[in-house]
């Protein structure tokens, strides 16, 4: 048995041997072409192999320097593990000052020291010191004929777009928001029919050369002509994000997606709702956080450390789509005695299996949704329960179908539940023998509470069309209706459309239809809210 | 009158044979022609652009679009593709990460911004305009051999030198096109035109590519490709600025953790 191992190791190591070298180097050859024989796969980038190379073989450069490969030297190519071994960035870095050293001109060995490098390639050293420059090999032509590792085109251009590591300027983006709302009736405790909103944000952003550091800074404003609930100053973001190898961690204040589903999104819960912002509860506030997320072949793990809560943006005493007592969400009650510096946590492990997503998630600490309470000055107070939750997304594609689940468990002091959306998206291009993309989306939700749940959707089934013109104006168009399957009458139509008007203007219509005839039902108190909005975002 | 019939028939069987060796030939030709295209182009690794796209309609009016493109050769699969859209202003932000099967769908996926949602989406029909261009999808995912059929047709003078003009029949069911045609340079095997046929077989686009730069010494480039569409009158040109090679980008920069940090 041993013998036989050792005769596998031995024909093994031989055979390994026979690929390890590349080679002789001929007068047509370049380095980059050698390396492209050498990378054994994608996961190794072309600078890393470069690296690899030229580190293994001194002898087969003249003055250490990669433009100056020698013809008929052997290359040894190094382990897999080995190009991996220096990062990337480094590589990069190291690569970019290298191909700018003239074949003539030694180059330096260091590849850490960027901004020395960059200097020396700028202005060479007097006395060229290299030490593993001048060794000379038997096996070596006495006359090197110089070969450049890229063309001198290339290596100007290269030269020009890198600049040796720090910041690129910030990316500056601006969007002002004009809003108009109509209710066709007037609101049931006497609020306005015309509502006008306007916002603005800004986003800044800073990227460093090599991608590892991102710094994001997005504040946000809004105005509320009616309602002075609706009037917010938020920070969007602002955090700082490094991306090593294979993690990422970010610090600081961001918003967060978890979801398949189009109708509801139940198992995203890290960022509070902005509800003012639209009934459909997609517009987020954003949320202070500590998150790592680590990935590999095992899927995507991530965590998040939430120290800082945010209490729900809810209607006031003169805006609509509110119950009839008005909300005071200025003294929210917390269950946890930190109130809304309770360390919030949260876990999400995401994978794809081929045409399957699935992600596995759970979080404790405050609930995003409030439960009102009565109070004394007949208002309505916002209570925060302490929470757990746990969630599971999947989806599946299969042709032009996307078949999607997103389900919760919930435990609070006062009640545990459960509740699911289940349905698909099938897509149709190029209908009626046009450019038009057709979407169809149907869900259905479910919620274990029944009649008692404060959501609309415990028994109902969502159906919705989209159109996507894919024309110059990205004209696009979604209709859909939520229907209780327990009651014919309460039923929600909602229409979202847009298209651009130039290169900085998009126009957006917006409309609401509320149905019901149940006071226990959560639309019952919204019912005379139906509305028209329109709304111009200019981006500059 | 025995005779003449066998003889006709020996006669018609021998045309055939002819032909049928002709385009068995052409066949074996295109295919060859092909896969020196294909080899020819291998090994360039990883490179970034920036594109601009000029749409016209059939009366003249122009929009622009911006983005910057990264890609990835992947050996043994079809490449890998992110997109960085920043022009017009109100999908800027939007990224778009297309893993290519030279047989199976591709795997695609889209960043929303407003929502910071990674959303994955069905990719089984390429026929759709990409950014409202007269781009199809298909017309830009990476050149691979399992995706067509090939036949040479004939040796034809285009621009200043010779090409093979070669007929491509798409294998997907689910392609846009009945056949396209395309005019290689004999120089470098790369398409100076292509003629996209629908799948009614009437001529509904032509694709001139110009401005051919070569890169690492080996790999060359259009910068302008116009695709012009006969049935519409409508035109796209889509202007390629900036190519570098070896921006040592991996397979972690195209997958959907770094799609959520694309800027």
């Amino acid at each position: 048995m041993r013998t036989l191992l050792t005769v596998v190791a031995l024909i093994c190591t031989q055979a390994q041997a026979t690929e390890t070298t590349l080679g002789p180097v001929q007068s047509a050859d370049t380095l980059w072409k050698l390396a492209t024989q050498a990378r054994p796969d994608d996961q190794v980038a072309m600078v890393q192999v470069i690296y690899a190379l030229w580190q293994a073989n001194p002898h087969a450069f003249t003055l250490n320097n990669i433009n100056a490969l020698r013809q008929g030297s052997q290359l040894n190519i190094p382990q897999r593990q080995h190009m991996l071994s220096i990062p990337v960035a480094v590589a990069r870095q190291w690569y970019n000052n290298a191909i700018t050293i003239p074949a003539g001109r030694p180059a330096k060995a260091s590849a850490n020291v960027s901004n020395q490098a960059a200097a020396e390639a700028e202005q060479p050293t007097a006395v060229p010191v290299v030490t593993q420059a001048t060794e000379q090999h038997d096996d070596t032509p006495p006359q090197p004929t110089s070969v450049p590792a890229i063309p001198a085109r290339q290596q100007t251009k290269t030269q020009a777009t890198t600049s040796v590591s720090g910041f690129t300027p910030p990316s500056q983006d601006y969007t002002l928001t004009l809003q108009q709302r109509y209710y066709a009736k007037p609101g049931d405790q006497a609020q306005a029919k015309s509502h006008s909103r306007a916002s603005v944000s800004a986003e800044w952003v800073w990227q460093s050369n090599d991608r590892a550091h991102l710094l994001a800074l997005e504040p946000f404003l809004r105005w509320d002509q009616q309602d002075t609930e609706g009037n917010l100053i938020d920070l969007r973001q602002a955090y700082w994000q490094y991306a090593g190898d294979g993690y990422d961690i970010k610090t600081g204040v961001d918003i967060v997606f978890w979801g398949v589903t189009e109708s509801q999104h139940l198992v995203d819960v890290i960022n509070q709702t902005d509800l003012i912002a639209g009934v459909d509860g997609e517009a987020k506030l954003g949320q202070p956080m500590f998150n790592l997320n680590r990935y590999g072949s095992a899927g995507k793990l991530a965590v998040y450390i939430l120290p800082y809560f945010r209490p729900r943006t809810l209607a006031g005493q003169d805006g609509r789509l509110r119950p009839p007592l008005p909300v005071n969400s200025d003294q929210p009650l917390y269950e946890s005695a930190q109130a809304e510096r309770n360390l919030d946590f949260a876990l999400r492990w995401s994978q794809q299996f081929g045409a399957l997503d699935l992600a596995l998630s759970y979080f404790e600490g405050n609930n995003r949704e409030p439960i009102l309470l009565p109070s004394a000055e007949n208002t309505l107070q916002p209570m925060y329960l302490q929470m757990q939750q746990l969630g599971i997304e999947a989806q599946l594609i299969s042709g032009s179908w996307i078949w999607k689940l997103e389900s919760i468990y919930r435990k609070t002091r006062q009640q545990d539940f459960s509740a699911a959306t289940l349905g698909f998206e099938y897509t149709q291009v190029g209908v009626f023998e046009t450019d038009w993309d057709w979407a169809w989306i149907a869900e259905y939700q479910y919620d274990s509470r029944q009649q008692l749940a404060p959501v609309p959707g415990q028994n109902d089934l969502f159906i919705g069309s989209r159109f996507v013109a894919n024309d110059a104006a990205g004209s696009e168009m979604l209709l859909g209706l939520l229907q209780d399957l327990d009651n014919s009458a309460s039923k929600s139509v909602k229409l979202e459309a847009s298209m651009r008007l130039s290169n900085t203007l998009r126009l957006r219509i917006d409309a609401w239809l509320f149905q019901s005839n149940l006071p226990s039902d959560t639309l019952y108190f919204i019912r005379h809210d139906d509305y028209f909005q329109l709304s111009l975002d200019y981006y500059f | 009158m025995r005779n003449y019939l066998s003889t006709s028939l020996l006669l018609l069987s021998l045309v055939s044979a002819v032909n049928c060796a002709t385009l068995l030939a052409d066949e074996a030709k295109g295919l060859a022609i092909a896969q020196e295209r294909k080899n020819r182009d291998a090994g360039w690794g990883d490179s970034e652009s920036l594109t601009s796209m000029i749409l016209r309609s059939a009366g003249g009016d122009e929009s622009r679009r911006e983005m910057r493109t990264a890609a990835l050769e992947v050996q043994g699969d079809g490449d890998k593709g992110l997109t960085l859209f920043d022009e017009p202003r109100d999908v800027r932000g939007t990224a778009f990460l297309n893993h290519a099967h030279p047989t199976a769908e591709d795997d695609q996926w889209l960043y929303l911004p407003a929502l910071k949602r990674v959303k994955r989406i069905a990719s089984r029909n390429k026929s759709g305009p990409f950014m409202g261009s007269e781009f199809a999808y298909e017309d830009l995912s990476s050149f691979e051999l399992a995706k067509y059929r090939f036949n040479y047709l004939r040796d034809e003078p285009c621009g200043d030198g010779q090409c093979f003009v070669i007929e491509q029949t798409p294998a997907d069911e689910y392609s846009s096109y009945s056949k396209t045609v395309a005019w290689l340079d004999k120089t470098h095997y790369q398409p100076i035109k292509v003629t996209y046929y629908d799948r009614k077989n009437s001529l509904l686009k032509t694709l001139s590519l110009e401005d051919y730069k070569l890169y690492l010494e080996k790999y060359w480039r259009p910068h302008k490709l116009t695709m012009e569409n006969h049935q519409t009158g409508k035109s796209t040109d889509l202007l390629i600025h900036n190519i570098r090679f070896n921006t040592g980008r991996t397979a972690a920069d195209f997958d959907t953790n770094a799609l959520q940090r694309a800027r």
